[in-house]
């Protein structure tokens, strides 16, 4: 377990309570309104717990999950919103692939033109996309010598000891105008009674907004080319 | 989106697709994820 002190967006040390659940807690930095985990599990206790799916606090619990189809139309709806037909990419990373259906989706909408790439530290979810015939494995990002067109992350950023250290790693993959497709909820101003639940700590160990990610991303260098919002998964 | 709205719009539009194309077109949402598309600059 460690102590986090400073919001890892704008450094700022002054937080206040906002939420607490399955031993942790969720605390909102005064100056950036960013939602974070001010008593998190370590950075090897993070890594195992990503490789193996299963996170420990007051209930242990399992994120593994299963292949899910129905994801798939709605991430073809998703990726046409994103790019109509602007898509002229040839190689893409897909990072925290899960079961490979965003990579299906992406393949399905360029109709087999862009080479599809996926990493994750689930080795359960590793095998799942593997046995679907994707190309997926697990690398580690500071050694990893390739470059691509694009690269997304969808539902990873939340899961990230800290994204904007991540996120600058992810730099030297890409070439200048490359991209960056970021999936995460946008819910950092709600009030903690209206937040969803759970909030899944540890698994999760901040939540932004949209102000904050775009302030991260253009201080890293990055221009945004479209934003597009779509209810919560868990609340429709 | 209250509570009490979310289940009428569940059960009158039981397809998740359907739903979803509904709810977008009435942007009957609050809480959402957000698609961010970014380029690194040259």
């Amino acid at each position: 377990m460690m102590i986090v002190k400073k919001c890892y967006n704008c450094e700022s040390e002054q937080h206040k309570f906002y939420a607490q659940e399955n031993g942790f807690q969720l605390v909102k930095c005064d100056k950036c309104g960013l939602l974070f985990v001010n008593n998190r599990p370590n950075d090897d206790e993070i890594t195992q717990a990503h490789m193996q799916g299963k996170h420990r606090g007051i209930n242990d619990f399992s994120v593994t999950g299963s292949y899910n189809s129905k994801k798939i139309p709605q991430y073809l709806h998703i990726l046409k919103d994103l790019f109509s037909d602007d898509l002229k990419a040839k190689t893409w990373l897909d990072i925290g692939c899960g079961h490979g259906e965003f990579i299906t989706a992406v393949q399905t909408y360029s109709k087999n033109r862009i080479d599809v790439k996926g990493t994750d530290p689930n080795v359960h979810k590793q095998k799942s996309a593997q046995m679907r015939g994707l190309n997926v494995s697990y690398f580690d990002i500071d050694s990893h010598k390739e470059r691509y067109d694009i690269i997304s992350m969808l539902n990873v950023y939340s899961h990230l000891p800290n994204p904007p250290t991540f996120l600058k790693s992810l730099k030297k993959l890409l070439y200048p105008g490359s991209e960056l497709i970021l999936e995460t909820g946008d819910t950092a101003d709600f009030k903690a009674q209206d937040h969803y639940r759970p909030f899944y700590l540890p698994d999760h160990l901040s939540f932004a907004s949209e102000r904050i990610v775009v302030d991260i991303l253009e201080k890293l260098g990055f221009e945004i080319v479209c934003i597009k919002k779509y209810p919560l998964c868990g609340l429709i | 989106m209250s509570e009490i709205t979310r289940e009428l719009v569940k059960a009158f539009i039981p397809n998740y697709q359907s739903r979803l194309k509904y709810l977008l077109r009435k942007k009957m949402y609050s809480q959402t994820d957000m698609f961010i598309r970014a380029r690194l600059r040259k």
